[in-house]
């Protein structure tokens, strides 16, 4: 067993050799037993990193390691849910459900998946290409959660919910983190619906890692200065982003020490965070201590 | 069994929703010594909210002293709080005040702010200090499982004799 | 103890291809039947014109002659199907992502598919050579045993016709990986069968050293080739100088036509014939299907190749 459910050490992924690539050297590790926020504007890089933590591609160059092994031999202890729900559209709920069992037979929780789509009031007989989106969705994380994997990645996965089902999948899908200490890595580009549920964070921008850490730690290592100063009073710290306010300026800065009487302090939201960094592309990165890479990652 | 609500516009953190929830039950009876509160699991799954949330919540209570984990059984009440159970005399009372508040022709407002402004007086809030400002980044927390009910992953039963 | 036969990728393959499979399983049922009525009520209809045919036995020959023509569109048909409903739809419309990501290895999921594809190719393929070996003792025996041969009937009626459709199979597999695309892996796939066997099917007489017959004769208008063994393949006669030389008595005599190549002594001297017996049928459809086979072996190789250097 491993403490760690992916491990990237300068990961980079080209789709050709003439375009720009998709994520280029990123490096981050994320601890099991994590619900992580894999967040970033459209286009980032978040279903490639997803696509090949799940063995669906290869790595240009760079290394990584999922589940202490490499993504291909993972695949039986890792569930992926693609960001359009790819399911074959002439089966029925219930013969989709069997696909699933079949195709995973070793590790197969029939109960739960039944459960799960049973909780959206799918149809078992319904073929799959009747189903609105989020019948659909509910069916793909059915399939999924009757994997009964060490790790979900799941691309976008409420993007297609209302808002009760968005709630209560989530519920569902943290009910499984609780009870199993399923590591839980979830992309979208809205960080509102991933806030309460994750306790991680991974914010991505133009294929590099900018934000990884636990969310508390985040948060905290950042503060929200108001004051009258100019923006080389704050050199000892890293400003990241910083605006004219009246006379004075309002700056998202990274503390290093504590920062001077003179400026009125404010904790940023995790909104504010991640807006400021993707607002300001040239901020170096910060990736909090214990999710840098620590160990040669397997090849 | 508590049933937590997590208000996302209140500006709460949600773990200390759940604190200040859980103490509201005490003090109004509604749980009492030896009360089992719902497993991480139940709350997630009715909240959606991280599971950690959840035992950074029940370790507050438990360093409070509010609580105690028995392994593998579930978080339980060890005492209760403020000796205000619902059917106490001072409840009597305070009802006996509201009414004569409202017959003086005060109203809900009115009345909230005399009773915050008492409460003020009697029981000053020592003001927290805005939470600092230059925290180092802490080691994550683990995630230690109250009750780990079933048999994790990996685990082969091919020496069973069944 | 081994699984059941109806579980795991099996199952998996034979859900998600069962409309196909039915319709294929009716089609060749349809076909047999069609084809056993008509045979029957041709053999037993007197003299005098048959469904608008002059007589039964031209109708027979006809239909002998059509069928096996059409038998040769089959490998096409199940390359396009294996490049096409089978794996180009897939990862045209992103499934992939669903099938690659489960317990079961990629690998292991081609393979079972391959497995299903080629069972049914060659099943089928062995049905079609029983029925057109069926009774060669009636008509449609006949024209079989006589035109040998011929494309369709030759391909129609050996082994070959196996390795075909297990090229097909391969060939499919690679055009769907390599693609991407239903339509154009149904087109590259399908095409791509068909060409071989057209290639093949000028080649194949080259392949097998032709048996040569020879004699005398004193002037060209005297040239008369006393019979070949019965059903021989005649691929080429003309007539030899006394040098032994061969030259072709049409072009060469009584001069040499502009631009041929004549010797320099067209005196006739004597005749030859290279022609294939009969018995070569077996010696040219045994080196024939081993081609065939190594090249679907290469083809399923590379689709494998394809998928192991896309997937990790």
């Amino acid at each position: 067993m491993t403490d760690t459910a992916i491990e990237a050490a300068d990961l980079t992924l080209a789709y050709g050799r003439r375009r720009e690539p998709a994520l280029r050297g990123c490096s981050f590790r994320l601890a099991t037993g994590r619900v992580c926020a894999l967040v970033g504007p459209n286009g980032a890089g978040k279903s490639t990193l997803l696509a090949l933590a799940a063995g669906l591609l290869r790595p240009t160059s760079g290394r990584l390691a999922v589940l202490g092994t490499t993504p291909a031999a993972a695949r039986p202890r890792v569930a992926y849910v693609a960001q359009d729900k790819p399911l074959h559209p002439g089966l029925s709920v219930a013969e989709t459900l069997r696909l699933g069992a079949e195709l995973n037979a070793g590790s197969w929780d029939a109960a739960l998946a039944a459960q799960v789509a049973a909780d959206g009031e799918l149809d078992p007989g319904a073929r799959v290409r009747s189903l609105s989106g989020g019948q659909r969705t509910r069916l793909a994380l059915a399939l999924a959660l009757g994997k009964r994997a060490e790790l979900l990645l799941l691309d976008e996965p409420m993007a297609d919910l209302d808002p009760l089902a968005r709630n209560r999948l989530m519920g569902t899908l943290m009910a499984e983190a609780a009870e199993h200490g399923t590591t839980v890595v979830m992309s979208s580009h809205i960080i509102g619906e991933l806030a309460d549920a994750c306790d991680h964070l991974l914010l991505v921008s133009g294929g590099r890692v900018r934000l990884g850490g636990g969310i508390d730690d985040l948060v905290h290592a950042h503060a929200l200065v108001t004051g009258t100063g100019r923006v080389a009073d704050l050199a000892r710290h890293t400003v990241v982003e910083s605006r004219a306010t009246g006379r004075g300026l309002t700056a998202l800065i990274r503390t290093d020490g504590p920062v001077d009487p003179a400026w009125d302090v404010e904790e940023p939201s995790l909104e504010e965070l991640l807006l400021a960094h993707l607002r300001a592309p040239d901020a170096p990165a910060l990736i909090t201590p214990g999710t840098t890479p620590t160990r040669a990652v397997a090849a | 069994m508590v049933e937590y609500r997590i208000d996302r516009r209140s500006g709460v953190a949600t773990y200390l929703q759940i604190v200040q929830q859980t103490r509201q039950a005490l003090r109004l009876g509604l749980l009492e010594p030896g009360d089992k509160l719902p497993t991480a699991r139940e709350v997630v799954e009715a909240t959606a909210v991280n599971p950690n949330t959840v035992l950074k919540a029940y370790r507050e209570l438990e360093r409070e002293g509010l609580v105690e984990a028995r392994r593998g059984l579930g978080t339980f009440v060890r005492r209760s709080l403020g000796g205000a159970p619902a059917d106490t005399p001072l409840h009597g009372e305070l009802l006996e005040w509201a009414t004569r508040a409202r017959a003086a022709g005060l109203d809900r407002e009115d009345t909230a702010a005399l009773f915050a402004a008492v409460l003020e007086e009697k029981f000053p809030q020592p003001h927290a200090a805005p939470e600092q400002a230059v925290p180092q980044p802490q080691p994550p927390p683990e995630r230690t499982l109250p009750q780990p009910q079933s048999v994790p992953h990996g685990t082969t039963t091919e020496g069973d004799p069944a | 103890m081994s699984a059941p036969l109806l579980s795991g990728t099996r199952w998996a393959v034979l859900r998600l291809h069962r409309g196909a499979l039915w319709g294929a399983a009716a089609f060749a049922a349809l076909a047999v039947l069609c084809t056993e009525v008509l045979r029957r009520s041709a053999e037993h209809a007197g003299a005098g014109t048959f469904l608008g045919f002059s007589d039964p036995g031209t109708f027979l020959g006809q239909y002998q002659e059509k069928t096996t023509l059409a038998v040769l569109l089959f490998p096409a048909v199940i390359g396009a199907f294996v490049g096409g409903p089978v794996l180009g739809r897939e990862l045209e419309s992103g499934i992939d992502k669903f099938t690659l990501t489960q317990s079961v290895t990629p690998k292991r999921w081609l393979t079972a598919r391959l497995n299903l594809c080629a069972a049914l190719a060659v099943g089928s393929a062995l049905a079609a050579l029983v029925v057109f070996r069926l009774s060669t003792s009636d008509t449609i025996g006949t024209m079989t045993a006589q035109n040998w041969m011929l494309r369709g009937t030759y391909e129609s009626t050996g082994p070959v016709l196996v390795a075909y459709c297990l090229f097909a199979v391969g060939t499919g597999a690679l055009a769907g990986l390599l693609l991407r695309r239903t339509l154009l892996a149904v087109v590259a796939a399908g095409g791509l069968t068909g060409a071989l066997m057209l290639a093949l099917g000028t080649l194949r007489w080259d392949l097998y050293p032709v048996a040569t017959a020879t004699g005398a004769a004193t002037d060209a208008a005297n040239v008369r080739i006393p019979g070949l063994p019965t059903g021989s393949f005649l691929v080429e006669n003309g007539v030899l100088n006394p040098a032994g030389e061969r030259f072709d008595d049409l072009h060469c005599l009584p001069e040499a036509a502009p631009g041929t190549d004549c010797p320099a002594d067209t005196r006739v001297a004597g005749w030859y014939a290279d022609y294939h017996p009969r018995s070569h049928f077996w010696y040219v459809q045994l080196i024939e299907t081993g081609i065939v086979l190594a090249l679907a072996a290469a083809a399923t190789y590379g689709a494998f190749w394809i998928l192991r250097r896309r997937t990790p």
